[in-house]
C-alpha cells in the first residue's frame, strides 16, 4: 500500500474540484443563456428564438443559447439557479415575480442601457418595470384577457355568446346539454397558483374589485365577494371542464372540445396556430361578461440577472432588441400581445385572427395581479386568497366569510 | 503487520465516510442549522440567526396543525394499507396455482413503473370529466366525482398503496419461503386448519419481517413528494399538504428557507421517533424470546 500515492491522488481530486467554474470575463462577447418558458410553445417558441436570436447576426462574437423551463415550475426554478448566484444571463419574468426578483438586488439596473431612440420609443407598459426608482425590465408583452368560443360548437349548441355573467352560464350549460363537452374553462386549482391568481384576478376586476386601494387591502369587499360567488355558481354549473389543468382544457379547445373559455390572447394564439379543427377563423371573442369591463394582464418583462457573467453582452443584446426590425420581428411571432413599444402585429396577422382587435382593445382597461403597495408579498397574500376560494369551490364555505378570513390573515403579514 | 496494513481499513473506509460526510451529514447539519435563520432562497448568505422563531411561528399557524395531521394520517394510512394488501398478496401467491408467475410479474409492476409516469396516468384516469374512473362510476349509475377534489386525501392514499406495496408483497414472499415446510406440514398433520396454521406458525415467521418493513414504509411516507405534488400539489385546500410539500411549497413558492428548513427538520425528528419505536419494539421483542 502506497500510502503517499494515495494521498497524492485526494488531493489533486481536491485541487481539481476547487479550480473550476472561475467566472468568465465580461467582455461583451460569448454565449448567453436565455430563459423563458414560451420557448416551448410549438410553433411560436420557434418564431421567438428567431427574432431574438437575429442579433447573432449583427454581433458574431455574441451566441444565444435557450434555456427552456416549463411555465409552472418556471419562477421556483429561477429562484434556485439565482439563489446559487447562476442562473441565466437573459430571463422573462413574470410581473407578479418582479418584486421580488428586485428586491433580493437579482436584476440589474437597466436605465442607462437604451440609447435616446430606444428610450423614445418605449410606451407605458415598460412603467411598470420600474421598481424603487429603477428600471429593472423592459416589457416583453403584455397579454390581456377576454371570453372566446369556439363557434363551431356554439352552434352546434344553438346559443349566441353570452354578454353577461348569467347568460355565460347559461351558454355553458346549454353547450354541455347538447353537445356533452364542457361549455366553459377556467384555471381553478391551486396546483396552478401563479397562472391562477392571474385569471382569477380577472374575476375580481371585472366585478369592480380590487385586491387593494390606497395602501390597504380590500380581499373582502363586497365586490370580490360578488366575484367569488359567480366563480362559484359556474364551477357548481355542471358545465366547467372542473378538474382540468390549463394544459388540459388548452388541449381540450384545440381539438374543438371546449365551448367558451377566459382566457389570454397569448394562450389563444398557440391553440389556434396551425389548427385545422379549430382554425383561428372559427373563434370568437368578446370583452369579459362582468358588469365592468376592466379585466387583468399579464405583463412579462425583460431583465438581466445582476449575477450574470456577461452582463456587458447581455445589454448590447438588449439595446439591439428595442430596435425598431426586432421588435417587428416580435411583434410577428407575439401576435395579439401588447409590446413594450407601439410596434403591432402584422396586418396580415390581424386578418387571419379576427379576435386580435378585441384582446388589443382590452389594453387600455386591464390591469396587472400584483398588490399595489404589497408587491413582495403578493405570492403569500395569494395563497393565502386562493386557498379561500378553493374552500367556497370545494366545501361550500360562504364567499364573504372565506374572503374576510383570507383578508385577516393578509393583514397578519405586515 | 505493518503500519500500512493496520492503516489500510481506515483507509477504505474513510472514502465512504468522506461521502456520508459531504453528502448527508453536512446537509442535515446545515438544514438544522438553517432552521435557526431568516434565510431567503433569493438571497441565502443574508440569512441571519432567529433563534426558535421560524419555530414558534409553525406552531403558532392552525394551518401546521392541519399539515402534521394529514401527514400522519396519510402514512398511518398508506403503510397499513401497503402492509395488508402485500401481505394478503404474498400469502396468496406463495401458493402453488397456474399462472402464478404470470400474477408475480403483474402485481410487480407497479412498483417498477416510473412514479412520475404513474401520476400522471393518474391524474388522467381521475379526470372529472373524461377521466375512465368517472365513466366507469357513471355506467354503474354512481355518478361522477371529484377524485381529486371531495376525495383528495383518500385518492392520493390509494394511489400511493397501488404504488408501494409490491415491495411489501416481494419481501413478505421471500420471508414466507423461510418458514420451514416441515412445521406447516406436522401442525397441518395435527388437525389445525389455514387460518391456523397461518397464525400460530406463519405469522411469527413474518413479524420481524413486517416490522422493518413498517419502519421503511413510514419513513418513506413521510418522505414521499412526487406522487402528492403529481396528483395535488397539496390542494385542495391543503388537503393533501404533508410535511414536505410543505417544505417544498414555503422554500420554492414563498422563498422561506428557514421555515421551510424548520418543518424539514420536524419531519426528521417523526422519522427519528418512528425509527425509536422500532428499536424499542424490537427490544421488547428480543426480550420476550428470552424469556
Amino acid at each position: 500500500m502506497n500510502l503517499r500515492r494515495y494521498a497524492a491522488v485526494l488531493l489533486t481530486v481536491a485541487l481539481t474540484a476547487g479550480c473550476g467554474g472561475g467566472p468568465a470575463d465580461d467582455s461583451g462577447s460569448g454565449e448567453l443563456v436565455f430563459a423563458n418558458w414560451q420557448w416551448l410553445e410549438p410553433g411560436r417558441g420557434e418564431a421567438l428564438w428567431q427574432a431574438v436570436n437575429g442579433y447573432t447576426a449583427t454581433d458574431p462574437a455574441v451566441t444565444l443559447k435557450q434555456q427552456a423551463i416549463a411555465r409552472k415550475d418556471y419562477e421556483s426554478t429561477l429562484k434556485t439557479q439565482i439563489g446559487a448566484r447562476g442562473g441565466p444571463d437573459i430571463l422573462i419574468v413574470p410581473d407578479t415575480f418582479l418584486p421580488e426578483l428586485a428586491e433580493a438586488g437579482a436584476l440589474e439596473p437597466l436605465d442607462d442601457v437604451l440609447d435616446d431612440a430606444g428610450r423614445a420609443a418605449l410606451n407605458a407598459t415598460n412603467d411598470a418595470g420600474v421598481l424603487d426608482g429603477k428600471q429593472v425590465g423592459y416589457a416583453w408583452e403584455i397579454v390581456n384577457y377576454a371570453l372566446f368560443w369556439n363557434t363551431a360548437l356554439l352552434d352546434r349548441a344553438g346559443v349566441q355568446p353570452p354578454t353577461d355573467f348569467p347568460g355565460l352560464v347559461a351558454a355553458a350549460k346549454t353547450i354541455k346539454e347538447k353537445t356533452g363537452n364542457p361549455g366553459f374553462a377556467v384555471r381553478h386549482q391551486i396546483n396552478e397558483e401563479a397562472p391562477w391568481w392571474i385569471d382569477f384576478s380577472n374575476w375580481s376586476y371585472g366585478f369592480g374589485g380590487a385586491w387593494s386601494r390606497d395602501g390597504a387591502l380590500t380581499i373582502d369587499s363586497p365586490q370580490n365577494v360578488a366575484a367569488v360567488t359567480a366563480f362559484r355558481d359556474m364551477y357548481e354549473s355542471g358545465a366547467m371542464a372542473v378538474g382540468d389543468d390549463a394544459s388540459t382544457f388548452r388541449s381540450k379547445f384545440k381539438a374543438g372540445t371546449v365551448g367558451m373559455m377566459i382566457d389570454n390572447s397569448s394562450a389563444l394564439a398557440t391553440m389556434v396556430a396551425g389548427n385545422t379543427v379549430v382554425p383561428s377563423t372559427g373563434v370568437g371573442a368578446s370583452p369579459l361578461p362582468f358588469p365592468a369591463r376592466a379585466s387583468g394582464q399579464a405583463g412579462f418583462f425583460v431583465g438581466i440577472n445582476a449575477f450574470s457573467t456577461n452582463k456587458t453582452a447581455a445589454k448590447k443584446w438588449l439595446r439591439w432588441f428595442y430596435g425598431a426590425d426586432p421588435q417587428k420581428q416580435a411583434a410577428a411571432a407575439l401576435g395579439a400581445s401588447v409590446l413594450g413599444t407601439d410596434t403591432t402585429p402584422p396586418a396580415e396577422f390581424v386578418t387571419a385572427n379576427p379576435w386580435v382587435p378585441t384582446f388589443q382593445a382590452q389594453a387600455a382597461l386591464s390591469t396587472d395581479a400584483v398588490i399595489d403597495g404589497f408587491e413582495t408579498a403578493t405570492p403569500r397574500i395569494r395563497h393565502i386568497v386562493l386557498t379561500e376560494v378553493e374552500k367556497v369551490l370545494v366545501d361550500g364555505a360562504d364567499p364573504a366569510v372565506a374572503l374576510a378570513r383570507a383578508q385577516e390573515a393578509a393583514e397578519k403579514l405586515r | 503487520m505493518t503500519r500500512a496494513d493496520r492503516l489500510a481499513p481506515y483507509i477504505f473506509a474513510s472514502a465512504a465516510a468522506l461521502y456520508l460526510l459531504v453528502f448527508t451529514a453536512w446537509p442535515l447539519l446545515d438544514g438544522v442549522w438553517l432552521s435557526f435563520t431568516d434565510t431567503g432562497l433569493l438571497n441565502p448568505a443574508a440569512g441571519e440567526w432567529v433563534g426558535t422563531d421560524n419555530y414558534a411561528a409553525l406552531f403558532a399557524d392552525p394551518r401546521f396543525a392541519g399539515t402534521l395531521g394529514v401527514t400522519l394520517l396519510y402514512s398511518a394510512a398508506t403503510v397499513a394499507g401497503a402492509l395488508l394488501l402485500g401481505t394478503a398478496g404474498a400469502v396468496l401467491l406463495d401458493r402453488s396455482f397456474r399462472g402464478r408467475t404470470t400474477l408475480r410479474a403483474l402485481l410487480t409492476l407497479p412498483w417498477a413503473a416510473p412514479t412520475v409516469a404513474v401520476a400522471l396516468i393518474f391524474v388522467w384516469i381521475l379526470n372529472h370529466d373524461d377521466g375512465v374512473l368517472n365513466g366507469v362510476t357513471e355506467a354503474a349509475g354512481l355518478g361522477r366525482h371529484g377524485w381529486l377534489t371531495a376525495y383528495a386525501l383518500a385518492t392520493v392514499t390509494a394511489v400511493s398503496v397501488w404504488k408501494v406495496f409490491p415491495f411489501v408483497l416481494l419481501v413478505v414472499l421471500a420471508a414466507l419461503q423461510t418458514v420451514p415446510r416441515e412445521l406447516v406440514e406436522s401442525a397441518v398433520v395435527d388437525g389445525a386448519g389455514p387460518a391456523t396454521v397461518f397464525r400460530r406458525v406463519t405469522w411469527p415467521f413474518l413479524v420481524p419481517t413486517l416490522r422493518v418493513i413498517a419502519l421503511l414504509m413510514t419513513i418513506w411516507s413521510f418522505r414521499r413528494f412526487e406522487i402528492i405534488w403529481l396528483l395535488t400539489q397539496g390542494g385542495p385546500v391543503d388537503r393533501t399538504t404533508t410535511l414536505v410539500i410543505d417544505v417544498y411549497r414555503t422554500a420554492f413558492l414563498e422563498s422561506d428557507l428557514g421555515r421551510s428548513a424548520a418543518t424539514g427538520t420536524i419531519g426528521l425528528l417523526l422519522s427519528a421517533a418512528a425509527t425509536v419505536a422500532y428499536a424499542l419494539a424490537e427490544r421488547r421483542s428480543t426480550a420476550k424470546d428470552l424469556t
